[in-house]
């Protein structure tokens, strides 16, 4: 079956069994080199996509129930200023984020801003146990989205004032 | 294991498109945001039935509306988006209970019609519907003749003994009607002691209208998240014309004749579920569950009246 969405801003067509997962199609068929399966079961999250604006582990979700839909994976923040900061925060802080985690972890803190430039902490509590990997613990991790809050937050007044 | 087939899988974007889908394939398993029905599967596809309905773009489900009597939530609405309504809007326990549904990426997925339908177990929002009066809208598709009907019905109404909800395949919740006139004091909490995720879950729903401080209503609400569930009238009517919160003496009567009840039941439920019931209730009697807890304002809604 021929299915239609958008994909990093780009129209997709792509023929594909309505009931294969989404990670599959976005790893094999279409090649995004972010995304990782290990659980298949939506808890490790390291699939982690933007599925119209909100975080869901796609392979939960089967290619079915994408039509029409907007998918935007950390390939989408390539060359943003979002990102840039983001590599700041990571770091001017202590932590080392492991390759394994980076791009659902760095696309799980790109979606809280996307929201609110000033998170509040129950916002920053919902967002840190979503990827399952032990490189960092959340304190680490909250330790990065306030430092990055920070960051946006100076870059926004500077670009005001410019 | 791949399906040996590749499933018909239809999405409808309207109810009357769900219709003509549902006539022609009278057998089609419903599937919402498919957090539980896509989990068990090999690494590159979903194991579904021969036919498939995914319900999750229907407009006519995925509406909320409502006035100072009603809430009125479409049954593809997602949990997060019930969460956004805010504190102030949803039920206290029913807020509490979507808050603490799985992880951020679930509750982005997860439907409030999923949950309550999911038939194997009684997962959490049906009791909560079930203690704040709530009803369901429910469209049966008669495929024979090829027409449709609505009803209104209370989620208690649906309910069996396990507290699995008996709809038959050719229905569909469409909306859930929550009243806003809710309770006093609200509470929901699940333990997993074991930290085992599979057994020993408790689950304690508990709600009371209080007039000058005594309680005029009361209900309780037990459940081990999976089919076994239990409310008992009886047990309610024991506690109804007390002062609230309970003092110590008071406290040890609430506790004897919680012994008492329970002592009856122990062949319906484990010990550790009868442990689990007498402890939380008594807590909550004593406000000790409400006082220890941060979010106050969430547990105890006193009406503005």
């Amino acid at each position: 079956m021929l299915f239609s969405f958008i994909l990093n801003g780009k129209q997709i067509e792509v023929n594909s069994e309505p009931h294969r997962r989404l990670s599959s199609l976005l790893i094999d068929v279409l090649k995004i080199k972010s995304l990782q399966t290990n659980c298949q079961s939506g808890y490790c999250g390291s699939c982690l996509v933007l599925l119209k604006g909100k975080l869901v582990s796609s392979c939960l979700v089967m290619v079915a129930q994408i039509v029409q839909s907007e998918i935007r994976t950390i390939e989408n923040f390539e060359n943003s200023h979002e990102l840039e900061l983001l590599s700041k925060a990571y770091r001017n802080t202590s932590a080392n984020i492991c390759s394994y985690c980076a791009a659902a972890k760095s696309l799980s803190i790109l979606s809280l801003f996307e929201k609110t430039l000033t998170p509040s902490s129950e916002d920053i509590g919902h967002i840190t146990p979503i990827v399952q990997c032990k490189c960092n613990s959340e304190e680490q991790l909250k330790e990065i989205i306030n430092e990055y809050s920070k960051l946006m937050r100076d870059y926004h007044a500077k670009s005001i004032h410019s | 294991m791949q399906n040996q087939y590749t499933p018909e899988i239809t999405v409808p974007f309207t109810l009357n498109d769900y219709v003509d889908a549902r006539i022609r394939y009278p057998d089609a398993t419903l599937v919402a945001g498919g957090t539980l029905a896509n989990v068990n599967n090999d690494d590159t596809h979903i194991f579904l039935p021969r036919h498939v309905i995914v319900i999750n773009q229907i407009a006519e489900l995925k509406k909320i509306s409502g006035d100072e009597r009603f809430l009125e939530i479409g049954s593809a609405v997602t949990i997060n988006e019930i969460l956004d309504l805010g504190k102030k809007i949803i039920p206290a326990i029913l807020f509490s209970v979507c808050s603490n549904l799985g992880s951020e990426k679930t509750r982005n997925m997860a439907t409030i019609g999923g949950n309550v339908a999911y038939n194997p177990f009684v997962l959490d929002i049906t009791p909560a519907l079930f203690l704040l009066n709530g009803e369901v809208e429910i469209l049966t598709v008669h495929t024979a003749t090829r027409k449709k009907s609505t009803r209104w019905t209370l989620i208690s109404h649906l309910m069996n003994d396990s507290g699995l909800l008996d709809i038959k395949i050719n229905e569909i919740f469409v909306r859930f009607r929550i009243p806003m006139e809710t309770y006093s004091l609200q509470f929901y909490e699940k333990n997993n002691p074991l930290l085992n995720s599979i057994k020993d879950v408790f689950i304690f729903y508990a709600v009371a209208e209080l007039a000058k401080e005594v309680i005029t209503n009361i209900k309780f609400l037990y459940s081990d998240g999976k089919n076994f569930l239990f409310h008992s009238m009886e047990l309610n009517s024991l506690f109804i014309g007390y002062s609230y919160p309970f003092l110590t003496k008071e406290l040890e009567n609430a506790g004897n004749l919680l012994d008492t009840f329970f002592s009856n039941k122990e062949v319906l439920a484990s010990r550790f579920f009868i442990y689990q019931a007498k402890m939380l209730t008594l807590k909550f009697l004593s406000q000790q569950i409400i006082i220890s807890k941060t979010e106050q304002k969430l547990i105890i809604r006193h009406h503005s009246k």
